[in-house]
């Protein structure tokens, strides 16, 4: 399954938010900035290279305040990612699997003072100045009304279908659109985090258009880290990698994917179990 | 050209920057075909702190590659720039992989983000929590992040966190991290309350006139500068001509922040192999010629593209035109196709701030704007759209 990620239709995310004024006194302090990626940077920090690479299109800013002793805030950025894999690329990128995730938007959290939520090409971003329960109350009001504003269905990116779901471990998905692993050639990747038997593996699927294109990138990769056909782990190329530890990769159709371990320690059973599931799943498919 | 001979209205219209280098020569020639005398990474000492580090440190905002970071240290990176608010510490955590057998080979830097409401034991907490991630249990220096108001220097909660903690042996040094609008003021009152050690901030050849005499203040009192945010908004890829021509911003951004003797590194991001080898590279060449006109070529193309909306041109109009406001609607009716609300806006402006009078004036706003922004134009183009 490949193609170019689809780009929905664009809203006004101000409309998202729920009017000027809220309960128990927070109002709209200021007005409504506007970024785009040309002026990304003079908010947000070195940051901003990583929402540009998931093609960032316009940062909404805003504050919601509070008078009282102490007086309140809430911090308000609305991301407009462009597309649904920008958007879950964004939100995934900062996600921790052991959060308690809420159903705002597709789905959300919060940690402390800091609430995320994200829905297709959306992402919401909200912190308060501090964390008493009525402040935070005011947060999670706010960012389930934002995210329950925004359109559409609760669709993650396409992309994710190529990883299979047995022993995957729930909400590892992550997406990039260039540079994993740090290599130029692995761009348009998925990958999670699956448990075969008390063993972690990461495994990652390089959607590459064509299987001409695939071809290259896995040539390309089993060269850069000295990867080769052994007999043990066939069909796959196989290497213990300086930084990766024992690593697997494969090729199908358009696909090039792999697993290994981020702690360099598991088995090569269990990486094998991983990449056969995956390769039933791409084959699956591709029919 | 030789730099000498340009006028300061060039300079000042490019970015003097780019020609004021800060204490250090420049080669009269290209030197972008010159092999590179070594591409080992360098490194200078942090203000007082007795530490060295290397002359380019890891930025790890969007960090999650762990042998990414094991190659950079191998080329030598020895400074790793993270925050306790870096994708709610994902990123310590993805560090803290490496640190279970890296740690002894660098220096870790992170942050806590201060309230006004925060107690020394939350902070405390903060801390913590960035140890565990990192798999430490030192963070060789603290930082107070991206801080905006110099007045939250004055919550002693981060001082009173920050001395226990170094008590404890749980980090070393103290610093301030920031790039919003107040910058000049955050530095100039941590300079004046001498209980920092390392500064953290923008610094790039299109804004830096009133930095530089801020590092040169801080370095009188020891404290050790490590910039970011560089690149001057970072937007080499929609100009074509610097990658016709083989330039590279990155190297040289890196090469012209390097030139001020006081900035002891200069943080990048790292998101594949290539850049370490770019920016090893980058540390191994003097700033050259190639390295101006790449900063020249890019300063032209960017700095009249955009108003920043920062209102220092204000003061030099005669007629009180709030430029900022009427700039920033003209953006939300072109680029944004707001133009509804964007003419609201402006109908909203009392006549006394709106362009009626620039029709005929000379335009003094032009030699305030320190951008070099073609104001003037902007705000008749402004007035024809949102009237």
């Amino acid at each position: 399954m490949t193609g170019a990620n689809v780009r929905a239709e664009s809203l006004d995310m101000a409309s998202f938010l729920p009017g000027s004024e809220l309960d128990n006194g927070w109002k709209l302090a200021g007005s409504i900035e506007r970024f785009d990626p040309k002026t990304l940077y003079q908010i947000v920090n070195g940051a901003a290279s990583l929402y540009l690479s998931y093609d960032f299109k316009e940062l909404l800013h805003l504050r919601y305040e509070r008078s009282g002793d102490p007086p309140g805030g809430i911090t308000v950025d609305l991301y407009d990612m462009e597309t649904v894999e920008g958007g879950f690329g964004l939100y995934s990128s900062g996600r921790h699997p052991t959060e308690d995730f809420e159903p705002w938007g597709t789905q959300g959290y919060r940690s402390g003072s800091l609430l995320i939520a994200w829905k297709g090409r959306y992402y919401v971003h909200l912190i308060s100045d501090d964390d008493r329960p009525e402040t935070i109350k005011a947060v999670e009001s706010l960012g389930h009304t934002i995210a329950s504003k925004i359109p559409g269905d609760n669709e993650y990116p396409s992309i994710l279908h190529c990883l299979p779901k047995t022993n995957r471990i729930p909400n590892t998905e992550l997406y990039s659109t260039k540079d994993y692993l740090g290599y130029k050639f692995l761009k348009n990747t998925v990958s999670a985090r699956y448990l075969i038997q008390s063993e972690t593996a990461t495994l990652f699927v390089s959607d590459c258009s064509t299987p001409t294109q695939a071809e290259e990138v896995l040539n390309t990769f089993t060269t850069r880290v000295n990867a080769k056909p052994q007999p043990d782990h066939a069909p796959y190329y196989a290497v213990t990698e300086k930084y990766l530890g024992n690593l697997l990769l494969g090729r199908e159709g358009p696909y090039v994917y792999g697993a290994y371990s981020q702690s360099g320690t598991i088995t090569w059973p269990s990486l094998t179990t991983v990449m056969r599931q995956c390769t039933e799943r791409l084959r699956a498919i591709s029919k | 050209m030789n730099e000498q001979t340009i006028s300061r209205r060039t300079f000042v219209h490019y970015g003097a920057g780019i020609g004021a280098l800060a204490g250090t020569s420049m080669t009269g020639t290209a030197n972008a075909e010159e092999p590179a005398a070594s591409t080992e990474m360098k490194y200078r000492p942090l203000g007082k702190t007795g530490i060295k580090v290397s002359e380019v440190s890891f930025g790890t905002y969007g960090f999650n590659n762990p042998g990414l970071l094991e190659d950079a240290i191998d080329k030598g990176v020895n400074l790793i720039c993270t925050c306790s608010d870096y994708q709610d510490g994902v990123a310590e955590e993805s560090i803290g992989k490496v640190m279970k057998t890296r740690r002894k080979d660098v220096i870790l830097l992170s942050g806590w983000s201060v309230k006004p409401t925060h107690a020394k034991k939350d902070l405390l907490e903060i801390l913590d929590g960035s140890l565990k991630r990192l798999n430490t249990d030192c963070i060789d220096i603290i930082k107070i992040h991206n801080i905006d108001d110099p007045t939250l220097l004055d919550i002693d909660a981060q001082y009173e966190a920050f001395d226990e903690a170094k008590k404890a042996g749980k980090t070393r040094f103290y610093g301030v991290s920031g790039h919003g609008g107040q910058l000049e003021k955050v530095l100039a009152k941590a300079i004046e309350k001498k209980t920092i050690d390392v500064f953290q901030c923008k610094y790039n050849f299109l804004e830096y006139a009133s930095q530089t005499e801020l590092f040169e203040k801080a370095a009188n009192q020891g404290i050790g500068v490590i910039a970011f945010k560089i690149k001057a908004g970072n937007q080499q890829n929609d100009i074509k001509e610097l990658e016709q021509k083989g330039l590279s911003l990155d190297q040289a951004s890196v090469r012209w922040a390097l030139t001020n003797k006081n900035v002891s590194s200069v943080c990048a991001t790292f998101t594949n192999f290539s850049h370490i080898k770019q920016y090893l590279e980058a540390v191994s060449k003097e700033f050259g010629r190639a390295d101006t006109d790449c900063l020249r070529l890019y300063a032209s193309a960017v700095d009249r593209s955009y108003c920043r909306y920062c209102s220092t041109c204000e003061p030099a109009c005669p007629f009180g035109v709030a430029v900022a406001d009427v700039m920033r609607y003209a953006m939300y009716f072109k680029y944004y196709k707001m133009e509804k609300e964007a003419m609201k806006l402006y109908a909203k402006l009392s006549s006394q701030c709106t362009p009626d009078t620039c029709e005929n004036c000379p335009g003094h706003c032009l030699d305030a704007c320190p951008h070099r922004r073609a104001i003037r134009e902007g705000l008749l183009e402004a007035k024809r759209m949102l009237v």
